[in-house]
Formats: structure tokens, C-alpha cells, sequence
């Protein structure tokens, strides 16, 4: 102890005084949250790169939004912290006896199987349904829970400098099981099926060829892939990478119009999209996007305008240099970049390899035994 | 005052932290752990028979207690030389070292996985001085992942207290019974097997004992770091609660209680065992360190120095990543404020959707008061002690330990299933927020007030008393100045973990609720450094400001009390 006679301090003081810190805190809070929280006319839930990967994101999310506002004089919150959009449905799930949601985009054609099983949506018909491809609609919900937006192919993206023609003269002719040499295994990035809804259509893309195609075991892949392909958590990370030369990783599972992605914006293919063949033919898994109106969502009438109004033509044919995907809306234009991706109507879909009941059954089985392999 | 009212008064004073206790950490608790006992309305050890035969599961559990008995053998074996220079030995700058080892256990984890990364991580800054030395085709090291870099982040956040504890196990041997030893003719490998063996390895195993459970209890660190390949019971928790799968998150929860439980009770065990055999006070005479005295000679002197430089190095390295983390443009390499800007202004941050300086704004909230309800409620059940209620604050010092051992995850949700819907608590979801750092918090603050209480000397209080001060006016105005210390500890400690608190509050906040290190999460996955950093960074000068004004408050009284 410091000095002996020192002034014996009121302990009573000093509890009252820590009382009122604590008080005076409590009020603080309580008014910087209610000013910085003003109750919105419309919730949107999304995942972070909606729409974010345009040459101005700033002026494409005004011209989706910004413009909505405008148009009807509303205040939309728009909450996007997930990095995927299975996150965001898990969250809407926990959430879902009291939403804080009214709409959410980017439930795909995976997911959709966990929001019916959770009664989330509201099924509603948007106004302009005609204009959207009835193929999409059947494939993702005939119900119209969740209405598509877009749709798109998983493809294994790679950088042209480092795997071309010469280097990999096989490059353009992969099967699954090439993948499986050093030369790939060890510059490939796929992102966790458990976090990740490309991920997870990776997987099952992996599932439909070894399955039904090879007639083999999905599990021997992934056991003699795993030590060396690199895992991300998340599209956005896995990309990231890709892009980070000490990563020194020059393949990553991605979508079938980055090659356009690399012709808009570089006026160059330096990256170039590939699907793997097993059956002849290039075959590849289409996601298809939806979005939907959620059940009890307190601003429902409103959501419902927000829902024919992401379906306009204006609002899609921002979608392809924007979100790089192909607009549902068939009325939409698509820019000349996009001769450059992969249609995914000119190539054999996987997903008709694998029955919507079948998918039902398994899909948790499927990811307990994915983690179990790359766990052990 | 009033007998009467006195009377209520400490009845009050004593029931209310066991009723906290009861009402908002055992209930909820037992509410979520019981699920873990019934299938199909029926109790039953199914699920938990389930769990354990479950490959993935079982994985989980063999790898929780494979990186935390390893993280505790290597943390105990390297602090043991600077444990013993702490003890034994004075030297210039001792309390700035003893001040400098206090830092990484009071970091938030997020963090020390930030500042990891960025320097151990393949695309870190020592793989880049490496290849800047020995040029670009020099192999790349990724030292902060799998199994190496998971028990590499634990050794960081473990030393500084294995240091602390195991030189206060040495402090406590009073040096009169060496000499004694010496004298009477034992030396060396006698003396150790004989003396210093018998004596210190209760306290050696009640350390390690504490590092296994914070080992054992990993989350951040272990999320972050071991991607797909290594999961604890925590993180395999965490991820049954994503995926609503309440029955198996219950039974984990159920074998990781068991086997924490376990685990306490050796650790009570042989710290019982310890203080039995050496006094509180010891009798230690510490020589200089540099000095004609101090046996230190030019070998010794070299090894001490690598082992200090060494130490330093794994100390600061991750710390000083961050705040360079926070300044340098990833894609670039150049120098940039953009991400304290980013981080620093009410506008709505891009990839969070919130106003960036709102998750500070909510966790200084959060610390403040749940570090000014956590030492309140320690002061008081800390007073247990004393009474005539001695089986009472018996139990209640085992019930306070149980947060310890309580996956953080469970309690978060126990406290939303129980509690979420009703009334005050729906309306105003941060009281949850604030009530889980307050349960998390109390077994820390409790111990750091009790310890000095312990060390109190009970006469001053019989005296007062005798002099005519009323119970109430002994605690005030005698017993509080006097254990002042262990509560500046404590608050500091709280205010430490409050702050750094992650995987509780991931469960409970909403958007607008959500702390720094929810953030600083988010931010890292979806990898904009800069902006992590920079939020690290801030978060990191908000603990260094915290502890100073404590310390300012305590005059400097800041004892090594655990």
C-alpha cells in the first residue's frame, strides 16, 4: 500500500457517482439509437454483393432503390451483413414468428428447399409473372413463394495467364476427376457448401457427376482433394483470393459470366470460365435466384410493389453488369459482353440430374458428410 | 439505522446474487442442457449416446481436447522460464513487464485472429519479410491455420498468464525453507525431487488446469482459424444452434458441461491442496537480476535474451499487425486513413448496412454496465464470506464458477428461448445483451474480490465494530477502501471481457445492437483488412484508455491477484 495516512475515501461517493456513469449511460444509448434507427417503410434482406459488382455500385443501388424511394416516397432499410445468402435465410428463419424482414432476394433454387420446410414466404404473384421465363418459375416454386430474378451457371473460373492452352492443354476439357491432379488440386478454391450457396451448388454439382454419371462414391473426391484445394467461407472471400497473387491460387469456383466480367471491364480475358465435361458435353449446375415476400411481413402491401418492381425490365436489365447473372425477365436486354459467358442453355443442367425430392431428403445428410470427411 | 431494516437490508443483499444466479443463468441454462435429456417427450441418454457416436461429432470432441491439452503443455513449458526470473529476481522496468504481459489476455480474441493472420498467415507480413530476405521462390509458411496455428494463437493468449500464475506458485514458497534445505545438505535434483517438487506441483496443475478450460472453451480463435478441418464442442455447438438443430446442440452442450465440470473440480482440488501447504505471505527474497548476486552468467544471459526477444516478438507481433494492418492498402501496399474513415462517421458503413460507429457507440454501452452490475454483484456475494452463512457462500462460490464452464453460445440462447418474449426483455433486446456479459463476467470479478478479502485482515472489521460502527458503516466506510484493489481488478477484467465478448452476443444482437467485434468479424470474412484493422485498432486504444483511467482510479494498487 502507497502512504499510510492517506484520506479515507467515501466509498458511498464513489458507488453513487459509478451509478450514475451507468445511468447517464443507459439514456445515452437509448437516444443514439432511436435517432440513429428510424422505423424504415420497407426491410430487405439480401446478401452483401447484390448488385455490388458494377462499374459504380453506389449509382446502381440508386437506380434499384434510390429510385423505389423516390417513386412511392418510402424509406428502405436494406440489411446486407450476411456474406451469403444462406446466412440470410438462417436468419430470417430465427426471426420468423416476429420478422423484422418484409422482402428477401437471393433465395436460389437449393435454399428454397429449407424456406418452404420453414414456412417463410407468402406466396404471392407478382404483376408482370408473364415476362418471366415459366421454366425458372417451375424449376425454383411453381407456388410463387419465391419468384426468380436471375439465373446463372457455376463454373470453375481461372486466370488465363497462369492455366491457358499451353501450360494446361487440357484446360478447356476438364472432367472431375482431372481436377483431382496437383496442377489443379493445389490452385483451386471452392467455397464451404455449408456457408456458401455456390458452395453448396458446387457440391451438388460434384454429387449429380459422381452419382448419376459415374455411378460413384461423392465422398472419394473430396477425401483425395482435401489436403490441397483451399476452402473459403464465402463466395466474396474465395474471389478475393483469387485475386490476391501471394494466395498463388489461379482457379475458383464462381459463375459462367466472368469471362464477360473480364471483357467489360478490362476489355481482355484474362479470366476465363470453364465447365467440367464427364458426359461428352459441358455440363454445369444453373442457380436460379428468387426473391420473395416473407410471411407476416409487416409491410406487406409495400413489399408487393418492391417485388413487381425488381421484376420491370428497367430493374433487370441492370442485373447482368451489375449482379452477373442473366435476368429472368425475358424482356431484358443483355449487353454485348455477355457473348463472352456461358448460356446455360447451350449446356446439359446438372440439375436435372437430381429430383427436387431427392435433394428434400438428403441435402443434410450430404452436408454432415461433406464436413465429416474434411473434419477428419 | 434501524435494526429492522438492517436486517432485510442483508438479507436482501445476501439473496439477490444467488437469485440473479438462479434466475438468469441456471434456469436458462438447464432449460437448453435438458433438451439434451429428452427424445420424444421421454428422458434419455439417446441423444447424448447419439452425439458421442456421431463421427463428426466425435471428432469435434477428441480435437477439443486434443489442441487444448497440447496448447497447455507447450504455454506452461515456454512461460516457465520467465515465471521463474518473475519470481526470483528484480530488475529495472519489472512492473512495465508484469503491466506489458497483462495485454494479450485482455485482447479480444477477434482480434488476435486479425492481428495472427496478418502476420503468421501465408499472405502475412513474416512470409513477406521472408521472401523479401531470401527472395520470392523462398516456400511460403502459413503458420496461423489448421492445428499449428489454432494451438500457436492459444500459446499467445495463454503465456502472459501461465507467467503470472506459475511465478506467484513460486512466490509462495517461503525461500527460508529452501535455505533450510540447502543447509541441512539437499541440493539440486534432491532438493527439487524432495522440496520444490511436492510443494509447487499442486499449484503447477491448478495453472494448467485453468489454461485447459480457456483452451477447452475456444470459439473465436478456433472458428477462424481452422476453417472446414477444426472444430471444438463450441464451434460444433454454434453451428447445430445455425442449423436448428437444438436436440444435438443440447447434448454437445451436455458433454462439454460434463467435462468441464470434471476439470473444475480438479482444479479446486489441488488449488485447496496448494494453499494448504504454503502461506499467503511467503518470506521471498528476490535477488537483482543483474548483479554479483543473480548466478547469471554470459550463456545464461544469451539464452534469457532470446527467450525474451522471443516472447516479445509473439507478444507484439499480432498487435503491431494490426495497427499496420489498419494503415496499408492490401491491393496497393500503400499507406491510407480510408479505413478509419470508413470507420469512423454515423454514415451508413458499405458492407455492414449500419452506421460504422454505431457498434462502438453499443460496446462501451454493453462493457459499462455489465461491468459496473458484475463488480456490484461480486462485491456482494464476495461478502458471503462473512456471516454466519458459511455453507451458503460455500455452494455460492461453486455456483459462480459455472459460467466458466457454460459454453457462451448456450447461455446466449437459454437466455432468448427463456427470456426473449418476455415483456421488458422483447422490447429492448440489449438487457440480454447486457445480462450475458454480467454472467460471463462474474466468476472473474467475483474471484478478484474474494482473493482480497482473503487477504484482508478480519480484525480491522472486529475493531470497527467494536467501536460502535454499524454493519453497513463497516462495509463502507473500512472493509471497501481495503479491498479497493481486487475491485479495480476486477472491473478492469470485466470491462476486458466485455469488450471482447463475441460469440454470446452474435446470438442476441439484432443489426442495430451488434458490438465491435461482431464487426470485426464480419469484416474479416468478408476480407476488407483495412477496415478490420482499423476497427481493432480502435478497439484496442479504447481497452489501453479503460485500463488507464481504472489504474488512475486505483492509484496504482493493482495487485497480480487471480
Amino acid at each position: 500500500m502507497s502512504d499510510e495516512f492517506r484520506r479515507a475515501r467515501d466509498s458511498r461517493k464513489i458507488i453513487a457517482g459509478v451509478l450514475i456513469i451507468a445511468i447517464i449511460a443507459i439514456g445515452a444509448f437509448q437516444v443514439i439509437n432511436m435517432t440513429s434507427h428510424k422505423e424504415p417503410d420497407l426491410v430487405i434482406y439480401t446478401y452483401d454483393s447484390l448488385l455490388a459488382w458494377g462499374k459504380d455500385a453506389n449509382k446502381t443501388y440508386d437506380q434499384v432503390f434510390g429510385n423505389f424511394e423516390r417513386m412511392y416516397n418510402v424509406k428502405i432499410e436494406i440489411r446486407k451483413a450476411f456474406s451469403d445468402a444462406r446466412e440470410m435465410m438462417l436468419t430470417a428463419i430465427q426471426e420468423k414468428d416476429n420478422p423484422t424482414a418484409d422482402v428477401i432476394i437471393g433465395v436460389d433454387n437449393i435454399l428454397i428447399h429449407e424456406a418452404l420446410a420453414n414456412d417463410l414466404f407468402e406466396p404471392y404473384t407478382p404483376q408482370n409473372i408473364s415476362q418471366i421465363r415459366p421454366d425458372l418459375i417451375s424449376e425454383l416454386d411453381p407456388e410463387h413463394h419465391v419468384t426468380p430474378f436471375d439465373y446463372g451457371l457455376i463454373a470453375l473460373v481461372y486466370d488465363m495467364t497462369h492455366l491457358n492452352s499451353t501450360t494446361t492443354p487440357n484446360i478447356n476439357n476438364l472432367t472431375f476427376e482431372d481436377l483431382l491432379n496437383d496442377t489443379f488440386a493445389n490452385t483451386l478454391i471452392v467455397e464451404n457448401p455449408t456457408l456458401s450457396s455456390p458452395g453448396l451448388s458446387f457440391l451438388l454439382s460434384q454429387i449429380a457427376v459422381y452419382e448419376k454419371i459415374l455411378h460413384k462414391d461423392w465422398k472419394t473426391w473430396w477425401q483425395a482433394i482435401k489436403g490441397k484445394v483451399r476452402v473459403a467461407s464465402g463466395w466474396s472471400e474465395a474471389y478475393d483470393l483469387f485475386f490476391t497473387p501471394e494466395a498463388n491460387r489461379h482457379m475458383v469456383v464462381s459463375y459462367g459470366t466472368d469471362a464477360a466480367y473480364s471483357m467489360y471491364f478490362y476489355n481482355s480475358t484474362t479470366t476465363n470460365a470453364t465447365l467440367t465435361r464427364d458426359n461428352g458435353q459441358p455440363c454445369g449446375w444453373m442457380q436460379i435466384e428468387g426473391i420473395g415476400l416473407v410471411k407476416n411481413a409487416k409491410h406487406a402491401e409495400l413489399a408487393k410493389k418492391f417485388i413487381d418492381y425488381f421484376l420491370s425490365v428497367q430493374v433487370q436489365e441492370l442485373i447482368p453488369t451489375n449482379n452477373w447473372m442473366y435476368p429472368a425477365n425475358t424482356h431484358a436486354k443483355l449487353p454485348e459482353c455477355y457473348d463472352y459467358a456461358i448460356d446455360p442453355y447451350n449446356v446439359y443442367q446438372l440439375n436435372q440430374l437430381l429430383s427436387y425430392n431427392e435433394i428434400e431428403t438428403n441435402l443434410s445428410t450430404w452436408l454432415e458428410d461433406w464436413q465429416t470427411i474434411m473434419s477428419s | 439505522m434501524n435494526q429492522q431494516i438492517q436486517k432485510i437490508l442483508r438479507i436482501t443483499a445476501i439473496a439477490s446474487p444467488i437469485l440473479f444466479l438462479i434466475l438468469f443463468f441456471y434456469y436458462p441454462v438447464a432449460f437448453i442442457v435438458l433438451r439434451g435429456f429428452v427424445s420424444g417427450g421421454n428422458f434419455t441418454l439417446q441423444p447424448i449416446i447419439e452425439s458421442l457416436m456421431r463421427p463428426l461429432d466425435q471428432a469435434a470432441i477428441i480435437f477439443t481436447f486434443q489442441e487444448a491439452t497440447v496448447s497447455t503443455i507447450i504455454t506452461i513449458i515456454l512461460s516457465i522460464p520467465g515465471a521463474y526470473v518473475l519470481a526470483k529476481y528484480e530488475f529495472k522496468g519489472k512492473s512495465l513487464a508484469r503491466a506489458f504481459l497483462m495485454v494479450p489476455f485482455v485482447l479480444p480474441s477477434i482480434v488476435v485472429v486479425v492481428g495472427f493472420v496478418r502476420m503468421f498467415g501465408s499472405e502475412g507480413y513474416i512470409n513477406m519479410i521472408l521472401k523479401a530476405i531470401f527472395g520470392p521462390g523462398f516456400p511460403t509458411f502459413d503458420l496461423a491455420s489448421g492445428f499449428f496455428g489454432i494451438v500457436l494463437a492459444h500459446v499467445f493468449y495463454n503465456i502472459p498468464i501461465a507467467i503470472l500464475m506459475i511465478s506467484a506458485v513460486w512466490e509462495r514458497i517461503n525461500s527460508d525453507i529452501e535455505d533450510a534445505a540447502e543447509v541441512l545438505g539437499s541440493s539440486g535434483w534432491h532438493k527439487f525431487k524432495r522440496i520444490i517438487f511436492p510443494l509447487t506441483a499442486p499449484g503447477f496443475i491448478s495453472a494448467a488446469l485453468l489454461i485447459f478450460l480457456f483452451c477447452f472453451m475456444s470459439f473465436t480463435i478456433v472458428l477462424a482459424l481452422g476453417g472446414p478441418y477444426f472444430r471444438t464442442i463450441e464451434v460444433q455447438i454454434w453451428s447445430s444452434f445455425l442449423n436448428f438443430d437444438y436436440d444435438r446442440a443440447s447434448a454437445l452442450a451436455v458433454i462439454q458441461l460434463f467435462s468441464t465440470i470434471m476439470v473444475t473440480i480438479i482444479y479446486l482440488k489441488t488449488n485447496a491442496a496448494f494453499s494448504k501447504r504454503v502461506q499467503t505471505k511467503a518470506n521471498i527474497i528476490k535477488k537483482r537480476l543483474i548483479g554479483p548476486d543473480s548466478g547469471l552468467t554470459r550463456k545464461r544471459a544469451l539464452a534469457l535474451l532470446t527467450y525474451v526477444v522471443f516472447l516479445i516478438i509473439l507478444l507484439t507481433g499480432p498487435l503491431v499487425s494490426v495497427f499496420i494492418t489498419s494503415f496499408i492498402d492490401p491491393y496497393t501496399n500503400s499507406f491510407t486513413l480510408q479505413g478509419y474513415e470508413r470507420m469512423l462517421t454515423w454514415a451508413t458503413h458499405p458492407n455492414l448496412g449500419i452506421p460504422a460507429l454505431l457498434p462502438v457507440v453499443n460496446s462501451m454501452f454493453y462493457a459499462v454496465v455489465s461491468t459496473t452490475a458484475s463488480v456490484l454483484i461480486g462485491i456482494l456475494g464476495a461478502f458471503l464470506t462473512r456471516d454466519a452463512f458459511r455453507r451458503i457462500s460455500k455452494i455460492y462460490h461453486l455456483m459462480i464458477l459455472a459460467p466458466l464452464g457454460i459454453s457462451a453460445i448456450t447461455l446466449a440462447l437459454g437466455l432468448s428461448l427463456v427470456w426473449g418474449r418476455v415483456a421488458i426483455f422483447s422490447s429492448e433486446p440489449w438487457i440480454l445483451i447486457v445480462l450475458a456479459h454480467t454472467l460471463i463476467e462474474l466468476p472473474f470479478t467475483t474471484r478478484a474480490i474474494s482473493n482480497q478479502i482473503e487477504q484482508m485482515d478480519k480484525e480491522i472489521t472486529s475493531a470497527a465494530e467494536s467501536l460502535g460502527a454499524s454493519k453497513l458503516e463497516t462495509f463502507f466506510r473500512v472493509e471497501l477502501p481495503i479491498i479497493a484493489p481486487g475491485i479495480f481488478v476486477a472491473a478492469t477484467l470485466a470491462f476486458a471481457m466485455s469488450i471482447g465478448e463475441m460469440s454470446a452476443t452474435y446470438f442476441l444482437a439484432k443489426p442495430q445492437y451488434v458490438t465491435m467485434t461482431i464487426v470485426i468479424y464480419q469484416l474479416l470474412g468478408a476480407r476488407k483488412f483495412v477496415d478490420a484493422g482499423a476497427l481493432s485498432s480502435i478497439l484496442i486504444i479504447i481497452c489501453i484508455i479503460a485500463f488507464y483511467l481504472i489504474e488512475k482510479l486505483s492509484r496504482g494498487q493493482f495487485g497480480g491477484n487471480f
